[in-house]
């Protein structure tokens, strides 16, 4: 594949026949009887001056022509020289043509050299075209596995791939066979490793007594890591791997480093974008289970709202028909994210099915909690408050471990329903006291989760009970829906563009004046 | 014999090519080198050779205008013309093809490629 290399090329080469015949005129007028030849290192003739009194040949004096080390070629010159001024004349010839073989040689090999370097250049773009646009980390390095051999003399080869752990690394032979492949990458990476100072530097290392191959290493490093490497081998009785071959393994492993650093960035990104995508579902079927609309309830008007902080939320509110009464719950599970979201599921559909059957808010309550207590993993568990809504205004509720909900009365006194039990799936044998409250037309009932009194504003103060109680008692004369929006809007303001950490839920319910006979 | 000319006013460029292609000379191809367009043309017009490598910058008489020449002579229609330039606009391209050269190469050329031309065109092995 080289065009000249450290090897002297033939005389042929070295010294065209024209510049030859050239070089040789002159010496034919000092050398008037003899006849001048010079001769390939194959015997060819490669150039011949006869000189004008040239008879007989006769015996002749034949001297090497040698360049860097090797004999290209003789100069001959026939009959011999006799006379001083004739030897003094072949010397002359033969330091002269050893001068311009030796200058001709010297310019073959930076030629050479330059040559090198185009190649170098035009794999790189070859490799650099090649790749653009590739985003499997496997293809790239195989790429280049490929390319490298196709101009570094290598029996074998493969390509190492870093992964999170030795498990997860991949080696990637060059034999075609597949089953093959594997254990030849797997054994010459163990072994390579073994004979390598620092995988994360290049290094040519010589066959010895326990290794029967050359071996050339180049890693792949990106942004200071090393994402595995490339490796050639050659047979110990070939020529070991010069500092060139070297250089451009290198340039290409760095070259291949760089794309499997985007191509794994990119598989990154689409993981991600995978799993958003998986979060938004979760939400939509999250979403799904909050009351749609509000049950029409006999002197009452009702109103919930639920935003999670994340995709999916911890948070839920319910509004449960039970025959002339409303089931109202509002729950709060002490998590976040997805195992958050799925307890929270879990809780409301145990509530749900305990709730029917005219059992009282705390049976209802007992009953879900001994069965969420059984499925709750560690440390998993929910507050929540739940009250039946009657239609004479009473409600009776329970209250396990939830931020007290705030009666508003009509002449604008506050009430707090205290709490009556603990957390819900903490101890499956936990008793829930009951409570009753009852409401006058005009009064409001609101329950909330502590996503609205902890939310924070851009300067990470709170928004408060204080701000909650002051919305609601100045909105006290208004409809649920009204007060409700009164406190989102409230509560947007606040928040701003400042992040939100926790879920927010929130239900309003006022007990309006009874129709006349009613 | 298959004849090869090579053109190219620089003369490492010059050396360069002559030593990537000389290998072609154990396949029994003459290598002819010329210093400038001028003499390339004299000497594709005595000599006839089967392709010429043109660098399409050269004094005297540049390598579009060489190409043009050869053309425009029926007698040398079987010389397939190569032109060799540092600039790959799509435009130097037309312009060569419209010149009627046969193919275009941009330097730094790929040595590998380049004796891979030289044989396809000499229809060597």
């Amino acid at each position: 594949m080289s065009a000249g290399g450290a090897e002297p090329a033939s005389l042929r080469r070295l010294l065209p026949a024209r510049s030859a015949a050239g070089l040789l005129a002159p010496y034919g007028r000092l050398l008037v009887g003899a006849r001048i030849r010079l001769r390939g290192s194959d015997g060819a003739l490669h150039a011949e001056e006869i000189g004008e009194l040239f008879g007989a040949s006769g015996h002749a004096q034949v001297w090497p022509l040698a360049v860097g080390g090797k004999e290209v070629g003789t100069l001959e010159v026939a009959p011999a020289p006799e006379t001083a001024i004739e030897q003094a004349a072949a010397e002359a010839l033969l330091a002269s043509l050893l001068r311009a073989l030796a200058g001709a040689h010297a310019q073959r090999a930076m030629a050479s050299e330059t040559l090198e370097r185009y190649r170098e250049i035009n794999l790189l773009y070859r490799v650099g075209d090649a790749l653009a646009g590739t985003l499997d980390p496997v293809a790239v390095p195989r790429r280049v596995l490929a390319e490298a051999r196709g101009v570094i003399d290598g029996a074998g080869g493969g390509v190492w791939l870093a992964g999170e752990t030795d498990a997860g690394s991949v080696a990637i032979s060059a034999t075609e066979d597949r089953a093959a492949a594997a254990a030849d990458a797997v054994r010459l990476h163990a072994r390579l490793h073994a004979r390598l100072t620092d995988p994360e530097l290049p290094a040519i290392v010589a066959a010895g007594p326990e290794e029967p191959e050359h071996l050339l290493w180049a890693p792949m490093m990106a942004r200071e890591a090393c994402l595995g490497g490339v490796w050639l081998t050659r047979a110990a009785e070939d020529a070991v791997f010069t500092a060139s071959d070297l250089k451009l393994l290198t340039a290409l492993a760095t070259q291949a480093a760089a794309f499997l650093d985007n191509a794994r960035l990119h598989q990154r990104a689409l993981a991600q974008e995978r799993l958003e995508q998986e979060l938004r579902l979760a939400y939509e079927v999250q979403a799904r289970l909050m009351p749609r609309g509000t049950p029409v309830m006999e002197n009452w008007s009702v109103a919930g709202f639920w935003r999670p902080a994340r995709e999916v939320s911890g948070d839920f509110y319910d509004l449960l028909p039970l025959g002339d009464a409303l089931g109202v719950v509002v729950a709060d599970v002490a998590d976040k994210g997805m195992p958050a979201a799925l307890f929270m599921a879990v809780t409301r559909s145990l509530l749900r099915a305990a709730a029917g059957g005219g059992r009282s808010p705390a049976q209802t309550i007992a009953d879900t909690n001994r069965l969420a207590a059984l499925d709750a993993a560690d440390g998993m568990f929910v507050t929540l408050w739940y009250g039946v809504l009657r239609p004479d205004g009473e409600v009776r509720y329970v209250n396990a471990g939830h931020n007290p909900p705030i009666v508003v009365r009509a002449d604008g006194r506050v009430e707090r329903l205290p709490r009556t039990g603990i957390l819900v799936g903490w101890d499956a044998d936990a008793r829930f006291g009951e409570a009753a409250v009852a409401l006058a037309p005009g009064d409001l009932l609101v329950a909330f989760t502590d996503g609205v009194t902890e939310a924070r504003d851009p300067s990470g103060r709170e928004f408060g009970e204080g701000r909650l109680l002051d919305i609601v008692t100045a909105q006290r004369h208004a409809d649920a829906q009204e007060v409700l929006a009164a406190v989102r809007t409230a509560l947007d303001a606040f928040v701003a563009d400042a992040p939100t950490h926790d879920d927010c839920t929130l239900v309003v319910a006022r007990f309006r004046t009874p129709p006349r006979g009613g | 014999m298959p004849k090869l000319l090579i053109a190219d006013d620089e003369p490492h460029i010059r050396t360069l090519l002559q030593q990537t292609l000389e290998v072609l000379e154990d396949d029994g191809v003459e290598l002819l080198v010329e210093p400038d367009g001028a003499a390339a043309l004299a000497r594709i017009r005595l000599e006839r050779p089967d392709v010429a490598f043109l660098d399409v910058m050269m004094p005297r008489m540049n390598g579009y205008d060489v190409c043009a020449a050869v053309r425009a002579d029926p007698d040398l229609a079987h010389v397939q013309l190569v032109l060799l330039t540092a600039k790959g606009q799509e435009a130097d391209r037309q312009k060569g093809a419209d010149a009627g050269a046969h193919l275009y190469l941009t330097k730094p050329f790929d040595p590998d490629a380049l004796l891979e031309t030289a044989e396809r065109l000499l229809g060597l092995g």
